[in-house]
């Protein structure tokens, strides 16, 4: 084992760990980074998406030993001070969130989403939100978050 | 219908007169047919037109549902502690609404938790059924009344005016020269006077709050990762993550755990065989407790353990299809009609947050962290199974991350607790995906026949056999008397359970619903509608191929016949907002469904397209009749959710068994809605708020969701939908 390095949230990160373990269990278990969730551990579901320079990734399938030199964003980092990333603010006007567990990861997904395609079609919103899923079916609101946001643009 | 505004009390009174009420109704009833004529009898009321399972709900929680904690603090901010549990249903926001508006507080000020399980509550614990909202409207009212009471009172001698020249505004007690005085600086005073018995209720004219959209307690902190469900609430060196491995096949027990290598690994911290509660297929399991959860579960995989046999290892689908085939009730009606045979395949309730509970067991006592929907029922459960006295368990209930009716039963609670006993340390206990779709509790597997004749044009009977796996209710409605008897009689409770809520809302002669079950070692639970997801789907099914046997439009047909005007103002609000017949092109159609219970009704239009590789919903048009709404928005989100939950189970998910073991195991083979599934147009239209208590509207949508989706797929395609999900087999 050797120390990994990365930025996590904009602080710089140097962690002694095996570099296979997956990132969500490192932020989770070892830097008590509680936003991301665990779904399903293969890729499948979304809840643990967050950013690896600016894209989203998801963190159960993510080596920490893939990540050094990088920059991660929870969604705990994503808005600065106490005024909301549009994402999140698009979120709460719509009242997207029913048990809210899949949420960090749709959000992240999103803001992955419009950070490359900032006016996305719906077939462009199916295709990246795909991944994510939300077993209380929030996804018609998740749809309208998201057009908010890229029509304010 | 109950009078919204009605006087506590007086409504008891007079319920039993007005379920006796439509006596012309009977009296035509017995008016004898023309026997010459061989005349069919008329439909005659089903048991929940009479009495149904909310009655019951609020019939048995009533003694101690007037038993709220609401606090106002000197700061002027209101505690509440709600004793139900929140799993993103929004009875935090929906009862917080109705405390702020009968408290006369902003919204803003309510600080809501839940409450911890407490015993003196009994059956006013149980979040389950979609109960609530109306079960917590009288007393929210009378309390909040008294409270407001006691507060002008205190106000009144402060200021030396009248009690009755005094109002109530904004967490102040207002007087008619313009002095006011806040909730907070009065509450220290107003606590030494009398209660204030003779307090009136708000009336619904006065709301200001209840009725109107409003958006989801704390969704910011959703929105900014802040919100914690039971796993995020402890850092994990002090609570040590902890995963499971259970048995191959269902019912299976441990024979022999070889753990060198899964120890021998940097990081494992202990294996532990815990015996789980095999009386309540709480399944018994070896866990694994590491310095992380990837390092547990690369542990777990690490584990050579032999299982034994299983009770039901030479059961596949197959075989479990012909045992229920074997137990089914017989239709029996002679005479022509239309007839189906039916087949839903297990369904977990797979809520994103998979079963996971906190606790820290000592010798002389335990707490727990979960989330619960009968939190009284697990910490007994945990007592017993811990060796203590159930006044030694602490049990903190944490809102979750669905649930779905799997948290009816507590599994990852009681274990969690045998882990940390054994441990001899705090334990966070996270069930794995692959565990939670193979090994946890679902929606049981069942067959259907269904019959409906006709006579002369005219539909003359209706009958609707079930049989199934038996369906777990042990869990009881969280007092110890229905614990009692669920446990030792859960085919009864089932079948209390099913008279009290399967009916058809249709006049279509007399019906005949009935279920048979076997219990079999997979286990099961209540899920989301209860035997309405199967048996209300298949009647709306039915009654779609009725009308079009007797050459009627499936919403002319269903106006002609529906049991009220309440029920016919719905479907004609979905239709109407649908454009219920408009021209589409061939392989696309819409299909309606209604489902009627929790004192609510419901209506979807679902337009689908058959031509692409799966069929896609391209719009949903809702309408609802939950009588008052007191959060439109919310009521909106859940039926909305529900349409991607009936499109789910209609298209795409389902188990199989194959020996004794569920085949799928993640959300690869387990599919479920995704964005892609959602409609790009969408509308909820709630009906007028009519003077009725609120109906529930928490699983109400699904059957007529599915029965739609489905009645849709069969109007684009002209099959038959017969055996689900309808991707896998066709028709």
């Amino acid at each position: 084992m050797a120390n990994i390095n990365f930025t996590l949230n904009g602080n710089p990160v140097s962690i002694d760990v095996d570099k296979d373990e997956e990132l969500l269990w490192v932020l989770r278990d070892r830097l008590d980074v509680h936003g991301l969730k665990y779904g399903c551990g293969m890729g499948l579901c979304g809840a643990c998406t967050s950013h690896v320079d600016g894209v989203a990734h998801r963190m159960c399938i993510t080596p920490v030993g893939s990540v050094a030199g990088k920059n991660i964003t929870t969604i705990e980092g994503l808005s600065k001070g106490d005024k909301l990333h549009p994402v999140q603010q698009a979120w709460v006007d719509n009242d997207v969130a029913q048990c809210g567990y899949c949420q960090a990861g749709q959000i992240m997904q999103a803001v992955s989403l419009l950070n490359q395609n900032p006016h996305p079609t719906d077939s462009d919103i199916d295709e990246a939100m795909g991944g994510n899923l939300c077993r209380c079916g929030t996804y018609f609101r998740i749809r309208s978050a998201i057009k908010q946001v890229a029509g304010s643009k | 219908m109950t009078a919204l505004d009605t006087q506590v009390g007086r409504r008891q009174v007079l319920k039993g007169f007005l379920i006796a009420g439509p006596t012309l109704a009977i009296a035509a009833r017995i008016g004898l047919p023309d026997a010459s004529a061989g005349a069919w009898p008329t439909k005659t009321d089903e048991v929940p037109d009479i009495q149904d399972f909310t009655d019951i709900f609020i019939a048995s929680e009533t003694p101690t549902i007037y038993d709220l904690l609401i606090e106002i603090k000197p700061d002027n901010r209101v505690y509440f502690e709600l004793p139900r549990q929140d799993i993103g249903q929004g009875i935090i926001t929906t009862i917080s609404m109705m405390v702020a508006d009968n408290l006369d507080v902003p919204f803003e000020n309510m600080d809501t938790t839940l409450a911890p399980a407490e015993q003196r509550l009994a059956a006013a614990q149980i979040t389950g059924g979609s109960h609530n909202t109306r079960a917590l409207w009288d007393p929210v009212r009378v309390i909040c009344a008294r409270m407001r009471g006691q507060l002008m009172a205190a106000a009144a001698n402060k200021m030396g005016v009248p009690v009755s020249s005094l109002r109530t505004e904004d967490a102040h007690v207002v007087a008619t020269d313009g002095r006011k005085l806040s909730y907070g600086e009065l509450t220290a005073d107003a606590a030494k006077l009398p209660t204030a018995p003779t307090a009136l209720p708000k009336k619904s004219s006065e709301f200001k709050i209840i009725g109107k959209p409003h958006n989801k307690y704390k969704a910011r902190d959703i929105a900014t990762g802040k919100w914690q469900y039971t796993t995020d609430m402890f850092p994990s060196k002090d609570f040590l993550p902890t995963v499971l491995a259970m048995a191959a096949t269902h019912g299976a027990s441990v024979v022999s755990i070889d753990d060198s290598a899964a120890k021998a690994m940097k990081g494992v911290i202990a294996v532990t065989h815990i015996p789980g509660m095999p009386d309540y297929l709480i399944p018994e399991a070896v866990a694994v407790t590491a310095e992380t959860f990837g390092i547990a579960k690369k542990a777990k995989n690490a584990l050579k353990i032999k299982w034994s046999a299983g009770p039901m290892d030479s059961l596949s689908d197959a075989q479990i299809d012909d045992m229920l085939n074997g137990i089914i009730d017989k239709v029996t009606s002679p005479g022509e009609g239309v007839e189906g045979t039916f087949r839903w395949p297990y369904v977990p309730h797979a809520p994103m947050q998979e079963n996971a509970a906190c606790a820290d067991v000592k010798k002389d006592g335990a707490e727990i962290w979960g989330s619960d929907q009968i939190p009284n029922t697990g910490q007994r459960h945990v007592a017993e199974t811990l060796g203590l006295k159930v006044e030694q368990v602490k049990y903190n209930v944490i809102p979750g991350g669905g649930a779905f009716g799997r948290h009816l039963f507590h599994d990852e609670i009681v274990m969690v607790a045998q882990i940390s006993q054994r441990v001899g340390k705090p334990i966070k206990l996270q069930w794995l995906r692959e565990e939670g779709i193979k090994n946890g509790r679902c929606r049981p597997v069942s067959i259907h026949h269904i019959k409906a004749t006709v006579s002369n044009g005219e539909p003359v009977s209706w009958e609707h056999r079930m049989a199934c796996p038996e369906m777990d209710l042990r869990h009881g409605l969280g007092d110890v008397a229905t614990g009692y008897v669920t446990e030792y009689n859960n085919e009864g409770a089932c079948q209390y359970f099913f008279t009290h809520t399967q009916k058809l809302a249709y006049k279509t002669g007399p019906t005949a619903i009935t279920l048979k079950q076997r219990l079999l070692a997979k286990p099961t639970a209540a899920w989301r509608v209860v035997y309405s997801g199967q048996v209300g789907t298949l009647n709306e099914i039915m009654i779609d191929e009725l009308a079009r046997s007797l050459g009627k439009d499936e919403f002319e047909f269903r106006m002609a016949n529906l049991d009220t005007d309440r029920h016919k103002a719905v479907l004609e609000k979905a239709a109407h907002e649908a454009q219920w017949g408009k021209k589409l092109p061939a392989g696309v159609a819409q299909g309606i469904g209604m489902h009627d219970e929790y004192k609510s009704i419901a209506a979807y239009v679902m337009e689908v397209d058959t031509r692409g590789k799966e069929p896609r919903m391209r719009a949903v048009t809702i309408a609802v009749d939950n009588g008052y709404c007191v959060n439109p928005k919310g009521t909106e989100s859940s039926l909305l959710g529900q349409a991607m939950d009936g499109f789910a189970v209609v298209y795409r998910a389902g188990l199989h068994v194959d020996n004794g073991a569920t085949r799928e195991s993640n959300f690869h083979d387990y599919k479920w809605s995704r964005q892609f599934d959602s409609p790009l147009e969408a509308s909820v239209h709630i009906l007028p708020n009519s003077n009725v208590l609120p109906g529930g509207i928490g699983e109400l949508g699904i059957p007529a969701a599915s029965a739609a989706a489905a009645n849709a797929w069969a109007r684009a395609t002209g099959k038959q939908p017969r055996n689900f999900p309808l991707n896998e087999y066709g028709a």
